[in-house]
């Protein structure tokens, strides 16, 4: 039997935490909601047992967990918020949902038990759960860290008439929030999700989290490795039984969130500077020069090599680190073997590797985390001709109220004003424009100075965007 | 001297190369006419003179519709069908120009995005006219002219103005425009939101 499913897994991090093996000092809470008996569509199975089941996981590694069996509208509404409320300022929250969801309008819908069936498509906007509301409360809690979990119906479960003209055959949007996410769903697009792997399977869950659940109690695994795990063990088993279900992730979130903390974790995480100042809504990544600077001494400082330091000095010769190599040569050259506890304490939690941030270092490394990485600032940058003097070095992008948000920062490298001009092209999904040529935008770039442009997308079909440059100065090509 | 004059001998050759090259290529372009008349970008910039030109209402119109689109007011009114109307835009400037321009662009883009909006009060003569005709006149059949009294009045109203500061010495010539746009609740008289464009444009002279 199947039950269609769609999973996403929706990662938000407002602040990426230095090290979670202290996660256990901060509140953990947990909101958890299985939707089986739905009162006026196709009823499921196994909702209400897959909630239970990661109730009860999460409660295992220190969750306060709030379980809710086939609610309606105002019940979740209410759950919604006394979740936020509980995760606001500082906590790390958990949101499972099973049940069945809805795409309109490119927005993802959770549908309550008591839903009607819909006659138009502002009629599950009204009686549904939004989930970009529900991301935009998350993100306004500011919480520490919050991790979404979404498994709900990949298929339509409305009637036909009211299915074809509200629903998309495409599944689920994929949600942008105003932080950095992962997003997991249980199946591709068009792809249905399995309940179980046949007549004879008893399992109470169906596939995803019974392969999800194990993930929850391992020490050292981080969400998003639970997630790619899962992913492939889901679609091994489907293709056992004969059947296509390739979950998707998609992830663009900069921290990473661990359910029990490991070994594994004190090395993998990293708080740099630029991300412990706030910057962690990246959809395309930062280049910041710090951290290059950071991976590149990352790279040396264990190194027994003077000319390694030397290196480093030459490169930065006022840089963060250069009393510390400039001592490390004097070291290693009398060879004096200390250089292993030589860090003083000021730089000990920013040596440590900034892979979670992916750096703009030509050429770009992709993100560390997630099947589909981020792109890079220069795939979304359409210069013409090569600007010589003006550079593009921070460019971000997120979603809010289904709008794109879009910051790119200008940096002027020569010592005289620089005229830029620019403008944007908006793109969906496919890579077809959504919106008329714009105009061509004037702006003047101070000698060696950064300058911000800050647009929002002037349509909602815009899911992907270019920023086309052009300055007098730029050579052609 | 003998190689400047060398030098331009063979530019002047060059030039008349590419002369001929360019006439050819004229009788393969489908265009008619030899005036010097030619089609331009209408998105590029435009630096003719500092009056305010095509740039500056497209930069305005943007900025205003990626303002108003943002608001809650205009998701809901897109969500919830109700109506939206713009009020004419005073031109505060010392120039004359066409301030329409400005609000029918912001409509346009709004309306691609969902808003509905209503005519406004000088487009009111033709509609009075079609309906009257329709439904005073006795020329037309009963069951398909269009009924009186059904006209939908808008909720919010779009508002604005536009001022410039001009300054000049004997060689620079620097305009200060700003655009000022409001959304405000018909009903309550309420400035829902509102926001502004400025603009700065010298020339040399």
């Amino acid at each position: 039997m199947k039950r269609t499913l769609f999973i996403i897994l929706s990662l938000i991090s407002t602040l990426l935490l230095p090290n979670y093996a202290s996660a256990a000092a901060e509140s953990r809470v947990a909101l958890v909601i299985g939707n089986d008996d739905y009162q006026n569509i196709v009823k499921l199975e196994k909702a209400v047992n897959d909630a239970n089941s990661v109730a009860a996981e999460l409660r295992k590694v220190g969750f306060d967990v709030q379980v809710l069996n086939n609610v309606g509208q105002k019940k979740m509404n209410q759950a919604i918020n006394e979740f936020v409320q509980r995760v606001s300022g500082g906590g790390v929250g958990v949101f499972f949902f099973a049940g069945h969801g809805l795409q309109i309008n490119n927005q993802n819908f959770l549908v309550p038990v008591d839903m009607d069936t819909p006659k138009e498509a502002d009629d599950v906007a009204d009686q549904a759960i939004s989930v970009p509301v529900l991301q935009d409360k998350l993100a306004l809690a500011k919480a520490k860290y919050t991790l979404l979990v979404l498994d709900a119906c990949r298929n339509n479960p409305l009637p036909k008439k009211a299915g074809r003209s509200i629903g998309t055959t495409r599944g689920l949007a994929m949600t942008n929030s105003p932080s950095g996410q992962t997003v997991l769903y249980s199946a591709g697009a068009n792809q249905e999700a399995l309940d179980s792997l046949g007549n004879s399977d008893k399992n109470p869950n169906g596939l995803f989290t019974r392969e999800f659940l194990p993930m929850i109690s391992q020490p050292g695994v981080s969400s998003t490795e639970a997630l790619k795990k899962t992913r492939s063990m889901v679609i091994q088993k489907a293709k056992s039984v004969g059947h296509e279900q390739q979950p998707a992730i998609y992830d663009q979130s900069d921290g990473d969130f661990y359910f029990v903390s490991g070994p594994a974790s004190a090395t993998t995480l990293a708080a740099t500077p630029s991300v412990a100042q706030g910057g962690t809504t990246m959809v395309v990544q930062a280049v910041d020069p710090k951290a290059l600077e950071l991976s590149f001494w990352d790279s040396i400082k264990d190194s027994k090599q003077p000319e390694d330091y030397q290196d480093y000095l030459s490169k930065y010769p006022d840089g963060q680190f250069a009393q510390l190599a400039k001592r490390r040569v004097v070291a290693v050259n009398q060879t004096v073997s200390r250089s292993s506890d030589a860090t003083p304490n000021a730089v000990a939690p920013v040596a440590s590797p900034p892979t979670q941030i992916a750096m703009g270092s030509p050429p770009p490394p992709a993100v560390n985390t997630g099947s589909a990485s981020s792109p890079s600032i220069a795939s979304k940058l359409e210069e013409q001709g090569k600007m010589n003097n003006l550079k593009v070095t921070d460019l971000r992008a997120t979603k809010q109220n289904n709008l794109m948000r879009i910051q790119a920062e200008i940096s002027n490298i020569s010592s005289g004003n620089q005229q830029l001009y620019y403008r944007f092209k908006w793109l969906d999904r496919d890579g077809f424009t959504v919106w008329e040529e714009e105009p061509w935008k004037p702006m003047i770039v101070y000698g060696n100075q950064k300058q911000i442009i800050n647009v929002v997308s002037p349509t909602f079909k815009a899911t992907d965007f270019r920023l086309i440059l052009q300055s007098p100065d730029s050579t052609s090509n | 001297m003998e190689s400047i004059l060398g030098t331009s001998h063979r530019t002047y050759v060059l030039t008349s190369i590419l002369l001929v090259a360019l006439a050819g290529c004229q009788t393969t372009s489908p265009t008619t006419g030899t005036s010097g008349v030619s089609y331009g970008d209408a998105k590029a910039v435009e630096t003719v003179t500092t009056d305010l030109g095509s740039t500056d209402i497209q930069m305005i119109s943007e900025k205003m519709t990626q303002g108003l689109i943002q608001t809650t007011e205009i998701q809901t009114l897109i969500k919830k069908r109700q109506l939206l109307m713009a009020s004419p835009v005073q031109n505060k400037t010392s120039e004359y120009f066409d301030t329409k321009m400005i609000t029918d662009t912001v409509l346009n883009q709004l309306s691609k995005n969902g808003v509905k909006y209503v005519i406004e009060a000088d487009n009111m003569q033709n509609q009075t006219d079609e309906l009257r005709r329709q439904t005073q006149s006795g020329l037309y059949d009963k069951t398909k002219q269009v009924k009186t009294g059904k006209m939908q009045g808008a909720k919010f109203r779009l508002d604005g103005s536009i001022s410039s500061i001009i300054k000049k010495t004997a060689d620079l010539k620097d305009v200060y425009y700003k655009m000022n746009f409001r959304l405000i609740d018909i009903e309550t008289g309420v400035v829902e939101w509102s926001d502004e464009k400025e603009i700065r444009k010298s020339a040399r002279r």
